[in-house]
């Protein structure tokens, strides 16, 4: 006979409660997955990126704003005291460039302005650079250019005094008259041969018809002293009979963007940000290798120094990829610092917040896997809970039915459970004897399963004599009959008799007939 | 029951030691909620970089790990610096707040120390981890018996000499070199000096150039007494008279008014730039000062190197330099935010993070490993060469020299800053006197004129 496999009550329950489970849980993610919760993580760096944007750009555009007008406003007043110097020595603007032996004086008489505009200023440096040299004659001459720089150490200060302020270029005798220290990298002119700073605005100021208010000019270059990068805001000096006297203007270096700009790492550790010039030939480009960098600087070696190639997205952040494979994911919007001046080259300043595409992704995850621990841990609980429930439910039936087999004419205690205390009744019911029915008029037992089952047990507990007489009454002698066949006294076999019934818990020798026949039909 | 009597003790004892375990100060960090910490420091110019790189590395790693950022908020020249501390100490009109950790002079330290600002770090430290350092460093910081500056970025002084100007002279005159090494050599050859520069324009007489600068005039004074066997300092005054002290006096004072020594109120780094002296004696830390060249007021300019050597001496004085540089102060606060402090400056005085600042800045390391790793040769892998040739000098010196530290009484900056400016005055006063003088006699005889006006 084929074996049927069959699956106990207690496998079914918890099986329907497990599958009710992972449905309920199923419905559950999908109803997250619907209302974007699983985006959280992506919505919540998208805010902060667009938050550090807009605080960046903002204030960015406000500082270097505010630098461009001082910038100007230098400017006027330096042409206007150098246009005074030179009118007191009956000289021409014009005639600058050939009488070197004045400008060490021209250049002692704008050092308070200039060290007014610094400390005014939120900036690290200010210079001066007059388009002519001491000693015209030396080789590379047309590269060296008299003028001052002045650095401010401490420019996030309130007060800004002579302590804080270093000297980087300029006559030595004028630092010392006046106490400046002068920096390492102190030399006494300007080498303008990269200087870009002073040969654009000064170069395009000589084509005479642009005002200084489209004069300015912002770039990013090597600073003065060599060790950074700097943004450098200058404005062309130029005299009341047109002639191009040089240039000054405002430096912000490296480091002082990055005290001032750094976006808040809190969320994000390697998140920075960057200023860099867009060209309008290649507004799909963003220029990593030149741009100001404000972050940390222990990442900033791995920030690859090229052009990275920019990859919109509608809903996400946008993808800033190098030829180095490296990603950055961020943000970037352009600010308005640039003149408009057609001869100036044509693009935007643009300022970028970025990251490395692994943090952002790791943090998307990471607000994704609380969620998934937390629904983790929710299914853990249920099917720890489902299982509890289940074998709740489960075991009274198992104790009704244990109790049906062990113990048949024991009452069940109610399972609580209507269905179940119903069938534990007709069970019962079917499994308890009729109580002295009569045979032939006469009281005839009736005997179930269970009651042979018992008397069967109780067979194995009869002695060797007893089992004699148990042997010969199962083959329907009489008590005399017994007596006979076994040589015995009928008072012993009446002592006999008296311990089988008891033993075997029958009354009567047609109940114990009754057995008799009940074992006939057992071995048949 | 008695088996659960044994689970409740023993789940008593667990609890206990957890609590017990809580109250460790490796607690009071914590990585998922840091502690932001303010940073004041006078490395500026190129060794701004270097700290700068070193305080972003700390925050990328073991400030990440144990919940520490640290932010540098201001960074300024000693004085300016000092001043500032000051200033917040006293609570000015318009000083900023006192940051969690500031480098500082011991002597600037003494004012805080006195309205109880700062912590004492021997609470912060076990002896194993103290002996790691000098211990002429460790003691240096020391106030009333509580460690209160802890040692950083040590230096001394020595002398600094520009070879290729020397070089020079000396093909010309026969100054040897040796001369250089006791303050009376010097001396001599700052007069040899002048007289041969101004022998070189001969139309314009009295022009001749100075040899010699000296950037602090009170430590000239205080390790040449203290090498001639007296202390400049006595009962919170200073020594100004004797025989030892006229000795130095007269060792400066000649030169300076004939025009040998320069009088300058700057870093003698600045004189250096533009070939108006040849040596000078400052600190090790202004090492990244002396650049590769030198320009003239034509704008011609000229390579020049430069060597260093061990400070002089006064002639049958003692080897005894002053140990110089500053440390980091941390200002009382929190306790999350003090033990934060005293984690950054563990980390930043470690072997490793200590030479990587001296290799960059030309200070001298403050561990013992530090020191023992420079002379193995690590000083070799130093890609500046002037910073090579300084900490070869200030080696030797660690072994030759005795060190003298500063006292650390509450006038002492304010006497050295008097001393100073008075000193100066004097000199510059009995320069211009011996120049007006110089037009109507002699040089000699206007020196001695003006050395008698002077009472000396």
């Amino acid at each position: 006979m084929r074996k049927t496999r069959t699956f106990s009550l207690k496998k079914r329950l918890i099986a329907l409660l497990l599958l009710f489970l992972v449905t309920v849980m199923l419905c559950v993610t999908l109803v997250l997955y619907i209302t974007g919760v699983f985006n959280v993580g992506k919505n919540i760096n998208k805010m902060l990126f667009k938050r550090e944007l807009l605080l960046a750009s903002r204030n960015i555009n406000d500082h270097f704003g505010k630098l461009t007008i001082r910038s100007i406003s230098m400017s006027k007043k330096v042409t206007e005291l150098l246009e005074k110097q030179l009118n007191e020595r009956h000289l021409q603007p014009i005639d600058l460039q050939d009488r070197p032996e004045v400008l060490h004086e021209l250049l002692s008489a704008t050092f308070d302005p200039l060290i007014e505009g610094l400390r005014s200023s939120v900036c690290t440096g200010v210079f001066l650079i007059l388009d002519a040299t001491v000693n015209p004659c030396l080789e590379n001459a047309e590269f060296s250019k008299a003028g001052l720089y002045f650095k401010n150490t401490e420019p996030n200060a309130v007060d800004v005094n002579n302590k804080n302020i270093r000297y980087m270029r300029g006559p030595a005798e004028l630092a010392r008259k006046e106490g400046l220290t002068m920096l390492p990298q102190w030399t006494m002119e300007f080498d303008v041969n990269d200087a870009d700073y002073f040969n654009t605005p000064v170069q395009t100021a000589k084509k005479g018809d642009l005002s200084l208010s489209q004069l300015y000019y912002w770039c990013l270059q090597s600073s003065v002293d060599g060790y950074n990068t700097s943004m450098f805001c200058s404005v062309p000096l130029i005299a009341s009979d047109g002639s191009v006297l040089g240039t000054v203007g405002f430096e912000t270096d490296q480091l002082l963007f990055k005290y001032n700009y750094a976006p808040d790492n809190s969320a994000q550790s390697r998140i920075f940000c960057m200023l860099s010039f867009q060209d309008s030939d290649h507004i799909e480009d963003y220029d990593m290798g030149n741009a100001m960098f404000a972050g940390n600087y222990s990442f900033n070696d791995k920030i690859p120094k090229e052009t990275a190639r920019i990859h919109h997205t509608k809903s996400n952040l946008n993808r800033y990829t190098s030829d180095k494979e490296t990603v950055f994911l961020g943000l970037h919007c352009p600010i308005r610092i640039d003149a408009d001046n057609p001869y100036y080259k044509q693009g935007q300043w643009v300022v970028a917040v970025l990251a490395p595409e692994e943090d952002v992704k790791g943090f998307n995850s990471e607000q994704n896997q609380r969620i998934i621990s937390v629904l983790v841990v929710l299914t853990a609980c249920f099917a720890a809970i489902s299982f509890l429930f289940s074998n709740k439910y489960y075991k009274p039936i198992r104790q009704a039915v244990n109790t049906l087999e062990s113990k048949p004419n024991t009452p069940v205690e109610k399972t609580g459970i209507s269905e179940i205390d119903r069938l534990v009744e007709v069970v019962s019911k079917q499994n308890q004897p009729v109580k002295n029915k009569k045979l032939q008029g006469q009281d005839t037992p009736v005997i179930n399963i269970g009651m042979f089952e018992t008397f069967l047990q109780n067979t194995k507990t009869l002695s060797t004599a007893e089992k004699a007489v148990y042997d010969l009454y199962m083959k329907g002698l009489t008590a005399n009959e017994i007596a006979d066949s076994l040589h015995l006294s009928i008072n012993t076999i009446k002592t006999h008799t008296k311990r089988i019934y008891g033993k075997l818990n029958v009354s009567s020798r047609r109940e114990l007939l009754l057995y008799a026949q009940m074992m006939e039909n057992y071995i048949k | 029951m008695i088996g659960k009597s044994i689970t409740i003790r023993l789940f008593i004892l667990v609890l206990i030691c957890c609590f017990l375990q809580g109250c460790t100060r490796n607690d009071v960090l914590d990585s998922k909620n840091p502690v932001t910490l303010t940073l004041w420091h006078n490395y500026g110019g190129v060794m701004q970089s270097a700290m700068d790189q070193l305080v972003d590395n700390f925050n990328s790693t073991v400030g990440k790990e144990k919940g520490i950022i640290v932010t540098i908020t201001s960074i300024n020249s000693s004085s300016a610096l000092n001043d500032k501390i000051i200033a917040a100490a006293t609570k000015d009109p318009g000083a900023p707040e006192l940051p969690n950790i500031t480098t500082c002079y011991p002597a600037i330290a003494v004012h805080l120390a006195e309205k109880d600002l700062l912590i004492d770090f021997y609470d912060y430290f076990s002896d194993t981890e103290l002996s790691e350092y000098v211990e002429d460093f460790i003691r240096e910081g020391v106030i009333d018996q509580q460690l209160r500056v802890f040692p950083v970025a040590k230096s001394t002084e020595v002398l600094f000499l520009n070879q290729t100007l020397f070089d020079r002279f000396s093909e010309q005159t026969g100054v040897s070199i040796e001369q250089l090494s006791t303050f009376e050599g010097i001396c001599r050859t700052a007069k040899i000096y002048y007289e041969w520069t101004d022998a070189s324009t001969p139309d314009t007489p009295g022009n001749g150039k100075a040899f010699f600068a000296i950037d602090s005039l009170f430590n000239f004074f205080q390790v040449g007494m203290e090498q001639l066997g007296q202390s400049f300092t006595q009962d919170q005054a200073l020594v100004t008279a004797g025989n030892i002290y006229q000795h130095i006096h007269d060792t400066l004072f000649e030169p300076a008014v004939q025009g040998g020594y320069a009088i300058y109120n700057g870093y003698s780094t600045d004189l250096s730039k533009t070939g108006d002296i040849v040596c000078s004696t400052g600190s090790t830390a202004g090492i990244l000062f002396y650049g590769d060249k030198i320009v003239y007021p034509d704008n011609t300019s000229e390579t020049v190197e430069y060597s260093v050597f061990p400070y002089p001496v006064f002639q049958g004085g003692e080897k005894i330099a002053v140990q110089r540089g500053n440390g980091m102060t941390v200002i009382r606060s929190s306790e999350k935010e003090e033990y934060a402090s005293v984690e950054f400056i563990k980390w930043f005085t470690r072997a490793e993070q200590n030479l990587r600042f001296v290799m960059e800045t030309g200070y001298l390391p403050v561990t013992k490993t530090a020191f023992d790793q420079i002379l193995e040769g690590t000083a070799n892998h130093i890609e500046n060469v002037n910073i090579q040739k300084l900490l070869s000098t200030a080696i030797k010196m660690q072994h030759e020299y005795r060190f003298l530290i500063p006292p650390t009484f509450n006038t002492y900056d304010q006497l050295r800053r008097e001393f100073e400016d008075q000193y100066r005055t004097i000199l510059k006063t009995s320069r211009d006197l011996y120049i007006e003088k110089s037009k109507s006699t002699d040089r000699n005889t206007a020196f001695q004129e003006v050395k008698a006006g002077q009472g000396s």
